[in-house]
């Protein structure tokens, strides 16, 4: 499977070198101006550091944060206090203990510890924060960033209070600044493209379906909540020895609204478009700035002092932006994958077809769905399950031993998603129990339980829009643990078998519906499930492409021995690939028996099929 | 009434209709079928508006369509049953069923009309939308969108996931439908089913027409149907 990768070299090579390159140009440009303009760059700099920094926790997991300045914070007053003269330390913080008043540590020292004081206060932070809702995390962070404020406005004997520090050392150089960045770019690439980044951006294109896969949502949030800690320490921490001044509100809310600016006007999910946003708005602020003093344009208009004319040009350039780009100036495309690259060659996948069984046994969990217990089955007893006054299910038994097709059908409203949902750990029943192989395993997460070996689709696809097939299908493998590598060659292999190999490049929210759909069929056996449950698979496939998924899901119950639960409305398809139905309506089982059975049962019949498929069946 | 003119719709500069010239008289029920990805969603999308026709054009009355608003489209008279119902989840029954008509004034009449047509939506007008099955939601959408009173009565995939006797049920309704004259645009997977209802259908593949014609012309040419549908028609 060597050769199989997520993006060609040449996109990668691609997208690491634009933004590293337009970080060399600006520090070129600064760097050959005068020293006010060295300085400014340099500022520049150490907020392009910040925004990567909330790029690695926004841009990933698609959820606002509005407290990242609080450790840009925390890092530029622990970088200052550390490095502060020990004269000026006693004067303007006479509360702060001697080790370290005195410390005096160099730039390159300071900045390590104050990164690692906010990598620990964002994972402590990090935990309460994360727990609280994809809605309540913008409100709950928002209120640490006033926290932060408020101590350090008050903590006049540590924090110099509202008046600040000043003489801090200035030892940030345009030079220095610059590198920092650089390893900013790649830190935030390279986390984007891991396994965990993958895990991550897989709950921001879908809650419900990476929780299907195995992923744990405020896990996968904490981790880059932190790393995001670290990058946004780093970026206060550069600045304040660049200024040489910092007061509370030096990153308070204007900070993070042009931070947050920077970030969404460049593209979010995308590395090379925070640093694209903050040059481009932090250059037109400077370019308008020197406007606001006067200027002569060309030497031919003359403009008096304009106060505000900066805040005012910058709003109406990011209104103009987010009118005709919504989705930021790169779409949230990596440089690689701008359409101006668009000749770079896409990830190539073999075009095998089902040439052999996928190799399950790469590690983790997934050795269970070749080895494990053979002669296991999911089970259900007894399940009820109401909404409201509604008895949606009423002691429902369902048995699905391994290396079976077990078809589930009955009328709309039958209660059969309902069903999935309770085996599948999404809903908790009222009564009755779920067993996995003989271990009970009610109300367990979904998380669990696909770890556990149980994989489910969804009647909505589901898909991870901006994630290619590729990579969609990949973070099926990376949510039960499987490392990045081997995760993209099992994702290879069923894309293969399921002859999606030619749409593997393209982003799952471009393909149509109901190749969605069986992405998600795909996503799902990725995860190397012991049990397959299966909603609605066949939902506006063609009959031809009915055909083709009964010969691939037969396929895969030979291949791998897993049991698989098919709901499905598409007779034809349920009644060629499971000797075994179970026909449910209003909540109660009507019927378990073989094709030949439920359809010459006069009660399915009545409930269910219609009297007119009696007549087309005999015809 | 509905005109489509060597109509091409491309996503970021791929495209995926390559020239589809359609013509639909008032009175007319017209069917597209074909497999999975052929452009069969991508026509009734351009036609609604919410993706501009990348060339070619598409005509209303005489009136074109390129590039309006697909709110401007729908007050022109062509209602969209979507795939996947797209009812209002939380609010009821009757809710729904009264921005269908939120055009029309009081409309108790068609209000009226409207549940006679469909007995299962009076009995439940109390409830949330999201507590009907599949099938139910499906009668809410297409009820919703018969209050705006449309010229055109457009359904992409009415039948998809429901149960075989849901589906008798909603064509029992079309079938209705059809007999007062409604026009009707039909995108549909099931081919037997479609060509049977349909006074004429386009076959698609591959962003293009393949073929057309009546129920008696394709039901003959099975070849055409294994190759671009499968199954026997």
């Amino acid at each position: 499977m060597s050769g199989v990768g997520l993006r060609s070299r040449s996109s990668l090579v691609v997208s690491l070198l634009v933004p590293l390159g337009l970080i060399a140009l600006t520090v070129a440009i600064g760097a050959s101006g005068t020293p006010s303009l060295q300085s400014t760059v340099t500022m520049i700099l150490c907020n392009l550091i910040v925004v990567l920094g909330l790029q690695v926790f926004i841009g990933n997991s698609g959820v606002y944060s509005f407290g990242q300045l609080g450790f840009a914070s925390v890092g530029a007053y622990a970088a200052a206090l550390l490095t502060l003269p020990a004269a000026f330390a006693a004067l303007q913080t006479p509360g702060l203990p001697d080790l370290i008043a005195t410390a005096q540590l160099g730039p390159l020292l300071s900045t390590l510890i104050a990164a690692a004081v906010c990598g620990l206060l964002a994972a402590v932070v990090g935990l309460p924060l994360m727990r609280t809702s994809t809605l309540a995390i913008p409100i709950s962070t928002f209120a640490f960033l006033i926290v932060v404020y408020n101590v350090l406005a008050n903590w006049d004997a540590v924090s110099g209070g509202s008046s600040g520090l000043v003489s801090v050392p200035r030892t940030t150089s345009i030079e220095s600044a610059g590198l920092w960045a650089a390893a900013a770019v790649v830190v935030a690439l390279a986390f984007k493209w891991s396994a965990r980044g993958y895990r991550l951006q897989a709950t921001r294109e879908d809650e419900v379906a990476a929780r299907s896969l195995g992923i744990s949502v405020m896990g996968e949030r904490l981790i880059a909540f932190a790393l995001s800690g670290v990058l946004c320490g780093i970026g206060g921490a550069l600045a304040v020895h660049q200024s040489g001044v910092l007061n509370p509100t030096t990153f308070y809310f204007a900070a993070t609204v042009t931070t947050v600016t920077m970030l969404v006007l460049g593209g979010a999910r995308s590395v090379f478009g925070a640093v694209l946003g903050a040059v481009a708005v932090a250059s037109v602020n400077e370019v308008l700035r020197g406007v606001e003093d006067g200027a002569h344009l060309l030497g031919l208009l003359s403009i008096g002092r304009t106060p505000g004319l900066a805040a005012i040009g910058v709003g109406l350039i990011l209104l103009a932006t987010m009118i005709a780009m919504p989705s930021g100036l790169t779409g949230g495309r990596e440089a690689g994958e701008l359409s101006w690259f668009r000749r770079l060659p896409s990830p190539r996948v073999p075009a095998i077809r089902a040439a052999r069984a996928i190799d399950y046994r790469i590690g983790g969990s997934i050795d269970q769905a070749a080895d494990g217990v053979a002669g296991g089955s999911l089970q259900a007893e007894g399940v009820s399950v109401a909404f409201g006054g509604l008895q949606v299910l009423r002691g429902v038994d369902l048995k699905l031993p391994r290396g079976e097709a077990l078809g589930l059908i009955g009328p709309n409203g039958a209660g059969k998603t309902t069903l999935v949902n309770v085996l599948s750990g999404f809903l908790a029943p009222d009564a009755g129990t779920v067993s996995l192989d003989d271990a009970d395993v009610s109300g367990r997460s979904p998380t669990h339980l696909a770890r556990a070996g149980l994989s489910r689709t969804f009647q909505a696809a589901l898909p991870f829009p901006h994630l290619s097939g590729l990579e969609s299908v990949a973070v099926g493998a990376m949510g039960v643990g499987v490392d990045r590598r081997r995760a993209v060659a099992v994702a290879a292999e069923v894309l293969t078998r399921l002859g999606m190999h030619e749409q593997a490049a393209l982003p799952a929210g471009s393909l149509p519906p109901a190749s969605q759909r069986l992405l998600g069929v795909a996503r799902a056996l990725a995860t190397g499930p012991s049990y397959l449950l299966l909603d609605e698979p066949a939902a506006g496939l063609s009959e031809l492409e009915g055909e083709e998924l009964t010969s691939i899901l037969r396929g895969v119950i030979e291949d791998f021995g897993c049991g698989i639960l098919l709901i499905e409305h598409e007779m034809s398809v349920v009644m060629s690939l499971c000797p075994r139905v179970q026909v449910i309506d209003d909540g109660v089982t009507l019927r378990v028996g073989s094709p030949a059975e439920i359809q010459a049962d006069p009660a399915v019949v009545e409930a269910y099929l219609g009297s007119s498929y009696l007549t087309a069946a005999n015809a | 009434m509905l005109e489509l003119r060597e109509m091409k719709v491309a996503y970021g500069g791929v495209e995926v209709v390559h020239g589809v010239d359609l013509s639909l008289a008032e009175g007319e029920v017209v069917g597209m079928i074909g497999p999975n990805g052929a452009g069969k969603s991508s026509v009734l999308r351009a036609v609604c508006g919410l993706v501009r026709p990348s060339a070619g054009e598409v005509l209303f009355e005489g009136c074109v369509l390129n590039g309006m608003a697909p709110e401007r489209i729908a007050r022109l008279g062509l209602a969209l049953v979507p795939e996947g119902r797209h009812v209002f989840k939380t609010l009821t029954v009757a809710e729904n069923l009264r921005l269908g008509g939120w055009r029309n004034g009081e409309g108790a009449a068609a209000m009226e009309q409207t549940l006679e047509r469909f007995p299962i939506l009076g009995a439940r007008a109390g409830e949330h939308a999201d507590r009907l099955s599949g099938g139910e939601q499906q009668q809410l959408a297409i009820a919703r969108a018969l209050l705006g009173q449309p010229r055109l009565l457009i359904l992409d995939e009415p039948s998809l996931g429901l149960a075989p006797k849901t589906i008798d049920l909603i064509y029992e309704l079309l079938e209705g439908l059809r007999e007062e004259g409604t026009t009707m645009l039909l995108v549909e997977q099931n081919a037997a089913r479609t060509i049977d209802f349909c006074d004429r259908c386009l076959v698609l593949g591959g962003g293009r027409v393949r073929a057309q014609g009546g129920r008696e012309e394709l039901r003959g040419d099975s070849e055409l149907l294994r190759t671009y549908l499968g199954g026997q028609p």
